[in-house]
């Protein structure tokens, strides 16, 4: 399977992760990352959703120069950032328990890849 | 260790080169986005055996999209899009007008007595138009007023008001026509005012001297059906020629034979040109025949007679005309002779 369309919809969630206990700059939330087993994140699709996250006001953001080469932007997690890795913590494990009983159930079985859309009929919501 | 705080050239490259490709977006979400651009990819060249970096538009993607943030349109949907957002140019011109307006309040009564003064703009474009129509369309310089420019000039003022009230104008390329058309008038205003201000000067000048010059403005003085008289020889009962004969008219006004008798000399015919005489007191002797000549290289460049120019007599049509009945001599009755008459 494709990891990195799985990874597209919770790198928001893994990303806040990352740096919930530590300031990190862009770089070093890959490689967070990358040490956690996300092998195949994308440099640019990690330093997008941190962007992204601060829009949203889920971060703080801060420039540190540095001595000896360009400077580093900074990024932490605050209060409201704080609540949205609960929530989608808990999504996820509510998710991932679904996901898990449901491939448990039917290992035994060939999953069906197309299941027909039910007919709809005429007048029907 | 490295001592530089650039970074290294290959980034510089690659994160302009990024930069490039997210330039549709606005200068602050570029800023945003690639904020400290060049320390990550520093320590990611430095992190791996990677000696490359990719593809800079690729990488630009993924971090818009990323983040969020539209894909860049194609070139031809760009170009689209900005001739689209060229639509809104007068919009957005008329709300910058109305912001300035509303900042500065003089703005809205110049405003008020401009649109005030819209019909005489109206009026004016009518007859500038008419004047041009009836120009390119009647021969000559002449613009005869007659009945059809009269019909032509108010047919198009009827149409110059009703489009000016924004009526008659079915379609949008009209409005554009008509644009342009007052583009350029306004732009050919400052020559129209000239030829008018010619143009009635013209007129005054003409009506100023309509009363001592008569309707022929083109009348050098003394006519013979119709051809300028350059000079008069006058012969007494015997056929004697006179000299110094004075004229007058039925009013006892000087038989001028120039219309202007302060101009110095007259066209003479072959022998050179007609001066007047000299002997009367207080104004030209254009009336005392037959003037004098004087020789062509007497006259100056700037059109004066030389004060030292010497007067030599006209020469005579005949040295003695025919006597009148009962004037003969006790010698036989001379035969005129005729010279050779001067051309005039």
């Amino acid at each position: 399977m494709d990891t990195t369309q799985l990874l597209k919809g919770v790198l928001d969630v893994a990303v806040l992760a990352a740096i919930q206990d530590e300031d990190g700059y862009g770089y070093d939330v890959v490689r967070r990352l990358r040490a956690a087993g996300l092998d195949e994140v994308g440099d640019a699709s990690v330093y997008g959703t941190l962007r992204r996250l601060y829009s949203a006001g889920a971060l703080t953001s801060y420039v540190v120069p540095s001595d000896d080469g360009p400077h580093r932007k900074y990024y932490g997690i605050n209060a409201q950032g704080q609540a949205m890795l609960r929530d989608q913590r808990e999504s996820w494990s509510a998710f991932a328990t679904t996901m898990s009983g449901l491939l448990a159930a039917k290992s035994t079985s060939k999953p069906t890849r197309n299941i027909p859309a039910p007919v709809r009929t005429i007048g029907e919501k | 260790m490295p001592t530089s705080t650039l970074a290294s050239p290959a980034v510089a490259e690659f994160a302009s080169a990024v930069r490039a490709a997210l330039s549709d977006l606005a200068p602050e979400e570029i800023d945003e986005l690639t904020d400290g651009l060049e320390a990550d990819l520093t320590d990611r060249l430095s992190d791996t055996d990677a000696s490359e970096l990719g593809d800079p538009r690729a990488y630009a993607e993924e971090l818009r999209t990323a983040a969020g943030l539209p894909r860049r349109p194609a070139a031809r949907a760009r170009f689209a899009a900005e001739v689209a957002e060229l639509r809104h140019a007068p919009k957005i011109i008329a709300a910058a007008f109305r912001e300035f307006g509303a900042a500065h309040p003089w703005v809205g009564r110049v405003g008020d007595f401009l649109i005030a003064l819209r019909p005489a703009w109206w009026v004016f474009r009518a007859a500038v138009v008419t004047a041009l129509i009836i120009n390119v369309t009647s021969p000559g310089w002449s613009t005869p007023i007659n009945g059809l420019n009269i019909m032509i000039g108010l047919a198009v003022l009827v149409v110059s008001v009703q489009f000016g009230r924004g009526k008659w104008l079915p379609f949008a390329w009209m409005r554009a026509v008509l644009l342009a058309v007052n583009v350029i008038l306004v732009l050919s205003t400052p020559f129209i005012a000239q030829g008018a201000t010619v143009a009635v000067n013209h007129g005054w000048y003409a009506a100023a001297h309509a009363d001592d010059s008569g309707p022929d403005l083109s009348s050098t003085g003394l006519l013979k059906n119709g051809n300028p008289v350059s000079n008069i020889f006058a012969y007494d009962a015997e056929g004697n020629p006179l000299r110094d004969v004075q004229l007058y008219d039925q009013d006892g006004k000087p038989l001028d034979l120039m219309s202007d008798a302060t101009v110095p000399y007259g066209y003479g015919g072959a022998s050179g040109y007609t001066v007047p005489n000299d002997a009367v007191i207080g104004r030209p002797g254009w009336n005392v025949f037959p003037l004098d000549h004087v020789k062509p290289n007497q006259v100056t460049g700037v059109g004066t007679v030389k004060p030292t120019a010497h007067r030599i007599p006209a020469e005579l049509p005949f040295a003695t005309a025919k006597p009148l009945a009962g004037s003969e001599g006790p010698s036989a009755a001379p035969t005129p002779t005729p010279t050779p008459a001067p051309t005039p």
